[in-house]
């Protein structure tokens, strides 16, 4: 296993949560690897320095009367239901929320039209939008620089022996998943997007 | 575990047939971790107790049409973590912040004297956890203050294990950097 991949587990090696087999692959890797036991120093520095939080005392009648306070909420504001009568003094604030949106749209229509086209002005990487793909899984294999044709990306899709069993879950724990690229595209896709491209995924033969 | 999944959904079964003293259990059991969970994403007392309050009165009117396809926990922390979310994007707009600094970490106004009391590393921390993108933030606090496992964090957040893992790691990576300063090894 590679260094990425240790640097990556340590946290959850230090807090010792990690399964029994992954821990040995650690500890094995870092007994010949001082940047990583480094690394791993710097992470239990960080976790030593939150330990040092202080946590804030919340006085009992808080909790005492939480529950009461919940039910006076209730009665006094019942879900507010839509007053069609209301309009016509609504519409000078609609007309300063539109004038407001069109503002935003304005100041983010750089970043947006560069967005689709693949590039984000966001001051760190790209941003991939999946209007620039056939398919999630062609996106996917565009941000881990391989075709979905060749044998390094079926590798990774594929168990050893030749059989497609990979799901998105261990695409992302294997490799790659410091892959800022690969987190932005994890973090845009909506649920039903996340799902499809498991699907995809799963459906990848040789 | 069970055993308190099963009383969970019977409160949730007996509070949807009108048993309105149900639900007041369930508030009863959860506040403290609901509250504790707000506390630690918007890092302000007094902003945490009411966000807390809201939760459990979205809740109530959402609960009657709750279909149990996750447990209540799950359910009731993704209302929280969303009020958070919501309301910091208010105070940035109250603030006047300008749409392009959106990664200034942002305390309520009156935090301020509330911060004074705390130490100097309480409140770099508190910088620094406002200062991640909300979604590792959300990941973050779910893993390290409220110690749940990547697949229940996944579940609340809609998202693979995968990567809610690199939300982690990258969260964990920023704040190492952030809190550099205060690292005594």
């Amino acid at each position: 296993m590679n260094c990425s991949k240790i640097t990556s587990l340590l946290p959850d090696y230090n807090e010792d949560s990690l399964t029994p087999e992954e821990k040995k692959i650690v500890e094995e890797h870092l007994r010949v690897c001082e940047s990583c036991r480094e690394e791993l120093k710097e992470i239990q520095s960080l976790f030593g320095v939150l330990e040092r939080e202080k946590t804030e005392k919340i006085e009992d009648s808080y909790w005492i009367n939480f529950v009461p306070e919940i039910r006076k909420k209730l009665t006094q504001a019942p879900p507010p239901e839509f007053k069609w009568n209301l309009i016509p003094q609504l519409v000078p604030l609609l007309g300063f929320a539109i004038a407001i949106l069109v503002a935003g749209i304005f100041l983010f229509s750089k970043d947006h039209s560069a967005r689709i086209q693949g590039v984000s002005l966001s001051e760190q990487t790209q941003t991939y939008s999946l209007y620039d793909f056939e398919s999630p899984v062609d996106q996917l294999a565009d941000i881990l620089s391989l075709s979905e044709g060749t044998q390094e990306f079926k590798d990774l899709v594929t168990s050893g022996n030749g059989e497609s069993i990979m799901t998105l879950e261990k695409v992302v724990d294997d490799q790659y998943w410091e892959n800022v690229e690969l987190q932005d595209l994890l973090e845009d896709l909506s649920s039903e997007e996340l799902q499809l491209l498991e699907k995809n995924i799963e459906k990848i033969t040789i | 575990m069970e055993q308190m999944r099963e009383d969970e959904e019977s409160l949730v079964r007996r509070f949807q047939e009108g048993e309105e003293k149900a639900f007041n259990e369930l508030v009863s059991r959860y506040k403290q971790r609901i509250f504790h969970m707000i506390l630690k994403m918007v890092r302000n007392k007094e902003d945490a107790k009411d966000l807390s309050q809201e939760t459990f009165v979205k809740a109530y009117y959402g609960l009657k049409s709750f279909r149990s396809e996750s447990s209540f926990f799950t359910w009731i922390t993704r209302i929280a973590l969303n009020l958070c979310i919501n309301f910091q994007k208010r105070e940035k707009f109250r603030n006047f912040i300008s749409f392009f600094d959106i990664k200034k970490p942002i305390l309520a106004e009156n935090s301020v004297s509330q911060n004074v009391a705390k130490d100097e590393v309480s409140r770099a921390i508190d910088q620094a956890v406002l200062s991640l993108p909300s979604k590792q933030r959300e990941v973050f606090v779910l893993r390290y203050y409220q110690r749940l496992p990547y697949q229940e964090i996944a579940e609340i957040l809609g998202k693979s294990q995968g990567g809610v893992k690199s939300n982690y790691f990258q969260a964990v990576n920023k704040l190492k950097k952030i809190l550099a300063k205060y690292r005594t090894l």
